[in-house]
Parts: structure tokens; C-alpha cells; sequence
């Protein structure tokens, strides 16, 4: 019988480190549990970014998370790459490292997305494989997420949950539950959220990730560009007493049962404020705050505001802190046609 | 490695990076339709999110290169470097490291020898990757300069035996880039930017306006009124660094790029300055010598001198 979260600690409420806010965490300190940092960002940086990491990492447990490791690609591991991670998570005393169920790319090319994998027996096995290998090299359980999809391949032979519950147990990794993920591949697929819920081996989840979503009608995508809708945050909740109750079942305390839960807002970023808010809203659900959430409603209108955290400061030029340009692309009307999945996360240089 | 899986994930990747050529399979044959999308508008979510993805990278990279060419053009040129160098790092960081190759590939014909609009171009999208790699390269923040006392006084030039000067070399930081071009393209992108900022502002503002009282317009002052505008050829020598986390930039005499650029190679500092023309540009080039040395010290750029000889 698998330890909770693998035995890995309950860090509490976290939010996604983002450059954007970089000033207002090194200014206020604020009082967030936890920070999770897109490795990729910090893996060759010897600027700002990685020392802005150090910074945190001093004051607040931190988590590594990739999109790259491309677990499920039939090219070779990228050994490079992952001595470097393991450098990356040693130094800054991560809490864990996790990555994606996907592959980015094959044929030595990356399409820096989270592309979707067909669920079949050979490629669970080529999976299992890679973890092995992954987890032996970083000499730590590797964390893996399910990721949002928008395809169907015809030769899948189980659902996504049948795949990550046997993917987490024969590799014996842990699990990121990115619950915004699940209602959006529900909606895409046609399959009950609350099914796929019930059948993951709570024992081995070890984070949940929340965010925001686009909803197009025929499909939704995960753009990480708004506040978390009612029907997550139920979904969430449904997630916490799953896991709880393992918690319970194996004697932890309840100081001790909870998951961790992150926060990730990745465009159109919102002053920090805005997520401490969407934190205590997260407490409200899972019964360890009295305040009531305030509704979607009132949260998309607060997510229409301009966001002051793209603001230049005095000292610096413009494109000192936008992640990417979000505000760019209001003012050359639609640079772009179609809303973007994450991720997309990539800090552009400060300069005088 | 599974045989099956390798030709579907080869197959899924051409459909992204070749969106606009016929699929060389039916889609409906590998890919299932949902309730409300088919096969075809599923796959196409991947389709728009590859290229929507890089092109935002792009443009955060190439600000003043977009603002110069337009929004078009740089989405053409932009699609273009895709083409020709597909991503194939694990860091976004890496998309635009080729992107000035890609403009000089495909430049128009010169027509002349003055530096034209393509050079700009090329030499913009140049220095704006400069500005990245500096930005990310180590530099004296974290890893102070090791110079103690052994960087010479003025009146004690040089401080050593002739073997140990003669192999006296300078070792620079990561950061430190040398940059010249046919115009003054680092002004050039600043202003971009700052127009940039500009227009962000007041976009903010107008829609604060539009929901509440107007507010206080004092953010107007000291921003530019009109966006850049192309500048004439002037050749331009730079230095390139980052200190306290943000990237600066200075013009310098060309004899000074020069000595930087020969420095920087690991020539010795007597036969770089030998070299650079600082004998013959500057009237006291001992005095020269020492006031750049000592500059750059205070600027962090050396990170130590190396001594070598008896």
C-alpha cells in the first residue's frame, strides 16, 4: 500500500511563479504557502529569473514543473536536459519535480506543446519504461499531470483515468490532478468528470492544479486566462475528499491529509491580489475557510479589469515584466485567432 | 521504441508544422470525431496553438522588428523562420536565436551600397537577440568581480615585468557583448518599446475611463507623442551589459569595440590595444587605456585580470 502522496509533504496553497509578478513577491513577501516554477524557465537562465528562484526558494518551498521532458515521445530521453533539471532541483531544494502524460515533439523537433498520446497497452508500457528510466536518473519520483486534449485517436483502447492509475502504479510515480484539465478534456471527449475522478488511486495524487479556461461552446480550451469556474471548483472539492479520506484511512492527521493545490494563471496575469483571492476561494470550497467564495460572476468581471501588473515601472523599460505581451495583442486587434492552450510561459529580457 | 506509436506522433507533428499542406492521411481515419467537432476542427486546436504559441514567443523577442515591418510582415517573416528552423530546444528561449539568419536569408536584393531597410532589419532583430542573451547570461550580480587590487594605478602602467604584461589578458563576464551596426538600432528599439508602453497605457486608460470617472492623465508626461520612425544610416558601436538584473547599452569609439571584441577573444591586453587604434585615434592613449580600464571595472564588466609570465 502506496504512502499518501508518496509520502510527499502537504505544502498548502501555492500559486505558479511568474515573472510578472516577480516585483510584488521580492516587495511584499506575500503570504502564499508555496511556489511552483516552470522549469524550463530556469534551466539555462543566469539572470534575473534563476535569481529571483534563489530568492524564493530561501523563503518558500518551491516545486519544479516542466513541459518539456516529452515523456511520451518516441525519440530518445534527453539526457541534457535532464541533468540539468536534476542540478535545477537539487539547488533549489525542490519539493518534487513534475512534468506532463504527453510528448512535445519527435524527429529531434519540439512543437512546445502538450500533445496527446494514444491510449493504448504499447504506448502505456513505452511510458512505464521512460518513468523508470526518468525517475532512476533524477533519483526522485517523477509527478506527472494529466494534460488537456482535444483529440480522440481511434486506436485508444482505455480511458485517460484506466491509463493514469496504471501508468502511477506500475512506474510507481505520483500524480498532478490538474482539475481544470479533467472538466476540459470532459467536455472535449464527452466523458463524466466525476467518473474519471473516481477512478484515479487518490493515494498516489500528489498536487492539484487550478486554473481558468476558454469555453468556446463545441470545445474548451485551457488558456489559463481566467478565474476557476463553479464546476471545477465542485470537481475540486469532490478531489480533495477522495484524497482525504486515503489520508484518513492511513492515520494522518488532518493537518496532514490535505494535497497540495496550485494555482496557475498564465495569461492576461492579473495583479497577485487577484490570485491570493482565488486561493481563499479555494480554502472556501474545500471547508478551511469561513469567507464565501465570491461567484464567477464576480470573478470574470474582476478578471476584466486591466491588469496593473504589466505596469513599466520608473526604473525600467516597457516589456520589463509581461510574461508575453498579453496587453500587445488588444492593441494590434487580434494578433492571434484562436485562444492558445498553455503553456506558453517564457520571461522576455529587462533591459535600461 | 513502439513502431506504431513513433508513425503516429510523426504523423500528428507534420500535421502541426505543415498545417497549411493536405494531410498525407485521413484525419477522420486516425482521429475520432466529438459530439460537437470533427476530426479535422479537433486537430486544428493543435494546428492554431502551434503557431499562435511561437509567434507570440516571436514577437516578445522582436518587439521593435514587428513595430518596424508591420504586423503582417512579421507574421510572414515569422512564419517563414518557423519553416526554416523548426523549434527544436526544450526552451522557448532558443525559438528566436536564428531569427536575424532568417531576415538575411531572406533579404531583397541590394540595390546599392548603402546599408538598406533589410539591413535595419537584420541588424535590429540582431541586436534585440543580443539584448535576450545578455539578459539571460551569467553576469557580476551573483558572482562578484575578482579584481581585489589587481587592476593597475595609472602612474604604474604597466605594473609588471614585460613577460608578465605581455601575457596580461582580461577575462569579461558572459554578459558582456560588443555590438556594432549601420544604425542606431539600440535607440531605435528603446523607442520602440517605449512607444509600446505607451500604447498600453493608453489602452489601460481608456477602458478605466469607459467604467468609471476619468482619471488623472499625469501618466502622459514625459512619454512620446509620435511612434519611431525609421532612422538614417549612422554606424554605431556598442557595448552590451547587464548589471543589477536589467540589461544596458552604451555607445563607444570604435577603437574601443575593437579592443572589447580582441579582449574578449583572449588576446592579450598589449597586442589587443596594439591592435585596436587607440594609438592612432586617441591623442593620450596611455590616458585612454586607463580611463577605459578603469570604466569597465566599475562597471562590472571585468570579471578578473589574468596574469601570466614570471
Amino acid at each position: 500500500m502506496v504512502a499518501p502522496r508518496l509520502g510527499l509533504p502537504a505544502l498548502g496553497m501555492g500559486v505558479g511563479l511568474r515573472s510578472a509578478h516577480f516585483r510584488h513577491i521580492l516587495e511584499q513577501r506575500p503570504r502564499v504557502d508555496w511556489f511552483e516554477a516552470i522549469s524550463e524557465n530556469y534551466l539555462d537562465s543566469h539572470g534575473r529569473p534563476r535569481a529571483v528562484l534563489d530568492w524564493v526558494a530561501d523563503r518558500y518551498p518551491v516545486v519544479l514543473h516542466g513541459v518539456s521532458l516529452s515523456i511520451g515521445s518516441t525519440d530518445p530521453l534527453n539526457f541534457e536536459y535532464l541533468r540539468k533539471l536534476k542540478a535545477l532541483a537539487t539547488a533549489v531544494r525542490a519539493a518534487w519535480v513534475s512534468d506532463h502524460l504527453c510528448w512535445t515533439g519527435v524527429l529531434g523537433q519540439n512543437t512546445h506543446d502538450l500533445l496527446p498520446l494514444p491510449l493504448t497497452e504499447a504506448a502505456l508500457r513505452h511510458v512505464i519504461n521512460r518513468v523508470r528510466c526518468v525517475q532512476d536518473f533524477l533519483e526522485r519520483p517523477l509527478v506527472l499531470e494529466n494534460p488537456s486534449s482535444y483529440v480522440t485517436f481511434r486506436q485508444s483502447t482505455m480511458t485517460e483515468w484506466e491509463f493514469l492509475s496504471r501508468l502511477t502504479e506500475e512506474a510507481d510515480c505520483g500524480l498532478l490532478l490538474d482539475v481544470n484539465n479533467v472538466y476540459v478534456s470532459s467536455r472535449n471527449h464527452d466523458f463524466d468528470p466525476e467518473e474519471y475522478l473516481r477512478g484515479l488511486p487518490a493515494a498516489r495524487i500528489v498536487q492539484f492544479h487550478l486554473a481558468g479556461h476558454t469555453d468556446l461552446g463545441t470545445h474548451v480550451i485551457d488558456t489559463h486566462d481566467h478565474p476557476v469556474v463553479d464546476p471545477v471548483w465542485r470537481l475540486y472539492r469532490q478531489a480533495w475528499e477522495m484524497t482525504s479520506r486515503v489520508a484518513a484511512e492511513e492515520g494522518a492527521s488532518s493537518a496532514a491529509a490535505g494535497v497540495s493545490t496550485l494555482l496557475e494563471w498564465d495569461a492576461h496575469i492579473p495583479p497577485f491580489e487577484r490570485l491570493e483571492q482565488e486561493l481563499r476561494k479555494a480554502r472556501c470550497w474545500i471547508g478551511q475557510a469561513t469567507d464565501p467564495p465570491a461567484t464567477v460572476a464576480e470573478a470574470a468581471s474582476d478578471a476584466a479589469e486591466p491588469s496593473d501588473a504589466a505596469e513599466p515601472n520608473d526604473t525600467a523599460e516597457p516589456n520589463d515584466t509581461a510574461e508575453a505581451s498579453d496587453a500587445d495583442k488588444t492593441i494590434d486587434e487580434a494578433w492571434t485567432d484562436h485562444p492558445i492552450p498553455q503553456p506558453a510561459v517564457w520571461a522576455v529580457a529587462e533591459v535600461e | 521504441m513502439d513502431a506504431d506509436l513513433a508513425a503516429l506522433q510523426a504523423w500528428f507533428q507534420r500535421q502541426l508544422m505543415a498545417a497549411g499542406d493536405a494531410p498525407d492521411w485521413p484525419v477522420a481515419e486516425l482521429i475520432a470525431p466529438s459530439r460537437r467537432c470533427t476530426p479535422a476542427e479537433r486537430l486544428a486546436v493543435y494546428q492554431n496553438a502551434y503557431v499562435a504559441r511561437l509567434l507570440e514567443c516571436l514577437q516578445a523577442e522582436f518587439p521593435a522588428v514587428r513595430h518596424a515591418v508591420g504586423n503582417e510582415a512579421f507574421r510572414d517573416l515569422a512564419l517563414a523562420h518557423l519553416q526554416r528552423h523548426p523549434p527544436r530546444s526544450y526552451t522557448l528561449g532558443q525559438l528566436g536565436a536564428a531569427f536575424a539568419e532568417t531576415l538575411a536569408a531572406l533579404r531583397p536584393p541590394r540595390d546599392g551600397h548603402e546599408p538598406d531597410f533589410a539591413d535595419f532589419i537584420f541588424q535590429l532583430a540582431s541586436y534585440e537577440r543580443a539584448v535576450s542573451e545578455v539578459f539571460d547570461a551569467a553576469g557580476p550580480e551573483t558572482n562578484p568581480p575578482a579584481l581585489d587590487k589587481s587592476l593597475p594605478e595609472r602612474d604604474r602602467l604597466p605594473p609588471a615585468t614585460p613577460d608578465q604584461w605581455n601575457g596580461c589578458r582580461l577575462e569579461f563576464f558572459a554578459c558582456v557583448r560588443p555590438f556594432s551596426a549601420d544604425f542606431p538600432v539600440h535607440e531605435y528599439a528603446t523607442s520602440a518599446r517605449r512607444w509600446a508602453s505607451f500604447r498600453r497605457e493608453a489602452l489601460r486608460e481608456e477602458r478605466r475611463w469607459k467604467v468609471g470617472p476619468r482619471p488623472d492623465s499625469s501618466w502622459k508626461a514625459d512619454r512620446p507623442d509620435e511612434p519611431p520612425v525609421l532612422p538614417a544610416p549612422r554606424p554605431v558601436w556598442l557595448v552590451l551589459h547587464r548589471r543589477d538584473f536589467r540589461v544596458r547599452r552604451w555607445e563607444v569609439p570604435r577603437w574601443q569595440f575593437e579592443l572589447l571584441q580582441r579582449l574578449l577573444a583572449g588576446h592579450p591586453v598589449p597586442e589587443a590595444l596594439e591592435a585596436s587604434g587607440v594609438m592612432a585615434e586617441e591623442p593620450d592613449p596611455a590616458a585612454a587605456v586607463f580611463h577605459i580600464f578603469e570604466e569597465w571595472s566599475r562597471q562590472a564588466l571585468i570579471r578578473r585580470i589574468v596574469w601570466h609570465g614570471p
